[in-house]
């Protein structure tokens, strides 16, 4: 397999023609994600238990008072109406400016209290994009009212860009998260020895998953080192591969697949779910030709605002 | 092409050095006190300081892996507006990333990204859980288990897996979180919650719960808990001082 790195590394990819279809379905995924996170009652715990975190951000301190005093309910409550506009893609480029900044504001306070940084990691810079892209074209009240016009010009990037810089954005995600367990140099090679790897699994044991299923230890987890520091390799192996979507399209496939295995099994040990986030951003990995044929968009043209 | 990888492969190790160097606390004790530490630096700093002259002649020369980015970047057809904002963001983020600190909404994704020894492990290991009696039975309130839609027994759509990790975790210690979580119990018909020692031994795979309310306020006080003491709720403790 011959790989032209010119041809299919993410820059030449973004000039490629892509679907409407695949970026309205990315919208209503992340509107329903974010209808779904912004819902939770832990921005009630949060208000209520108030315990500081220690954590920094880039708001200035009145800002950050400002927030505290309005993020429950009403940041809340805004940003779940906003993130419904968005999933059914309703006035979608007016309501996007302000549900980018509820949306950070109200993951600010979160953040301040929670020091997990678990649903604004994956979302906050997809969303923002999104203020910049035709993402309602299609599967839109936007399209059904006609609020959008549109025109046909078959060499587009419109709907292609925005996804790749996603994908980009997922590649940052997991090669970060790997560069961070190796760096500083010395500290790389103690993380591989598997020793956090042993001590979430055995701490965390009674609030897995994969106990409230099985009722019992998959091992002795007390042993075998050597598995630990196994799945450590691996893990850095999986997210730091992910920097290959960057370079080329050829191992999207077998890169979802192993962040989604990943995924799975944080999860059955007792780390909390990322997996329906990954998978959000995962539609921008797939094949534009795949939406195509599903959709049954015209190969080309594609269509295009004036 | 092979110039380009080569130009990649120095410029992970350049950028791993200078990470490195930004991530260290202490740096200069670390210089006096460790040799390998400070042959370490000596040799980082010629190595960054050649991958930066490299880099910057191969940008003013029109070629290398640099150059062509910008040059790219620069021709897409994308709005001038998204242009600006992905560059800022991608800087904001290599900046974090370089510290390896993390400012809202710029992140480094340093998730489980300390570094613990290997340790001998007990084969028993234990925690504190709430439990309640209902008909007569002891039941655990697994909180980690109510942040799973499909295998919650309480709490239903709006407490996500975030809620019951703090909850469990984060704010275990606190008495407000005790009192919020005692309050939907309540609305539940769960009248008071206990704490109980949960233990699973990982030789026989044995696990067992132990509802008796003075060991539970014993080990919260001597054991060496994961995340800490759990909050004990005073009717608790002052049962358990009358008996």
């Amino acid at each position: 397999m011959k790989i032209n790195f010119r041809e299919e590394n993410i820059l030449s990819r973004m000039e490629k023609p892509g679907s409407a279809h695949q970026l309205a379905l990315f919208r209503i995924f992340l509107g329903l994600q974010i209808f779904y996170s912004s819902g939770g009652r832990l921005f009630q715990l949060s208000d209520y238990v108030a315990v500081p975190a220690e954590t920094k951000n880039i708001f200035p301190d009145m800002l950050n008072q400002l927030i505290a005093s309005i993020a429950v309910p009403h940041l809340q409550i805004i940003t779940q109406v906003l993130s419904l506009f968005l999933l059914m893609g309703l006035w979608t480029k007016y309501i996007l400016p302000f549900l980018s900044i509820s949306f950070l504001f109200l993951f600010s306070f979160y953040y301040a209290t929670n020091n997990a940084p678990i649903p604004w990691l994956y979302i906050w810079f997809p969303l923002v994009l999104l203020n910049f892209t035709r993402c309602s074209d299609v599967l839109s009240l936007d399209k059904y009212f006609r609020l959008r016009k549109l025109q046909i010009n078959a060499l587009s990037n419109v709907y292609r860009w925005p996804l790749e810089v996603v994908s980009g954005w997922f590649a940052y995600i997991y090669v970060a998260a790997g560069v961070a367990k190796l760096l500083p140099i010395y500290k790389g090679w103690p993380w591989m020895q598997g020793g956090t790897s042993q001590d979430i699994m055995y701490n965390r044991f009674l609030d897995s998953i994969y106990f409230y299923v099985f009722a019992k230890p998959l091992f002795d987890y007390t042993e075998y080192a050597w598995i630990f520091a196994s799945l450590s390799v691996a893990s850095i192996f999986i997210e730091l591969s992910c920097i290959l979507i960057l370079f080329t399209h050829r191992f999207h496939t077998q890169i979802i697949l192993l962040v989604l295995c990943m995924h799975l099994f944080l999860f059955l040990i007792g780390v909390m779910g990322f997996m329906q986030l990954a998978i959000i951003l995962s539609i921008a990995l797939i094949q534009p030709g795949f939406f195509n044929k599903l959709f049954k968009e015209r190969e080309t043209p594609v269509t295009q605002a004036v | 092409m092979r110039r380009e990888g080569l130009q990649i492969g120095f410029s992970i190790v350049a950028l791993a050095c200078l990470m490195t160097i930004l991530q260290t606390d202490n740096l200069f004790y670390y210089i006096q006190s460790y040799l390998l530490f400070k042959v370490f630096i000596l040799i980082s700093i010629p190595v960054i300081c050649l991958w930066l002259v490299l880099s910057i002649r191969d940008y003013i020369h029109h070629h290398g892996i640099f150059y062509y980015c910008v040059h790219k970047f620069r021709s897409l057809l994308i709005p001038k507006a998204a242009k600006y904002f992905i560059v800022f963001v991608v800087a904001a983020n290599f900046i974090s990333i370089s510290f390896g600190e993390p400012r809202y909404p710029f992140y480094d994704v340093g998730m489980f990204r300390w570094s613990t020894a290997s340790q001998d492990y007990d084969k028993k290991m234990s925690q504190l859980k709430y439990y309640y009696w209902q008909d007569g039975q002891c039941k655990i309130l697994d909180l980690r288990k109510e942040g799973s839609f499909f295998l919650a027994e309480h709490f239903g759509w709006g407490y996500t897996e975030e809620f019951m990790f703090a909850a469990r975790f984060r704010n275990r210690g606190e008495k407000k979180n005790f009192e919020f979580l005692s309050a939907l119990m309540k609305e539940r018909g769960i009248d008071s919650l206990w704490v109980g020692v949960h233990s699973v031994n990982f030789e026989t795979h044995d696990v067992t719960f132990d509802p008796d309310i003075c060991n539970a306020v014993t080990f919260n006080q001597t054991a060496n808990l994961y995340y800490g003491p759990i909050y004990v709720p005073d009717y608790q403790v002052k049962r358990c001082d009358e008996d």
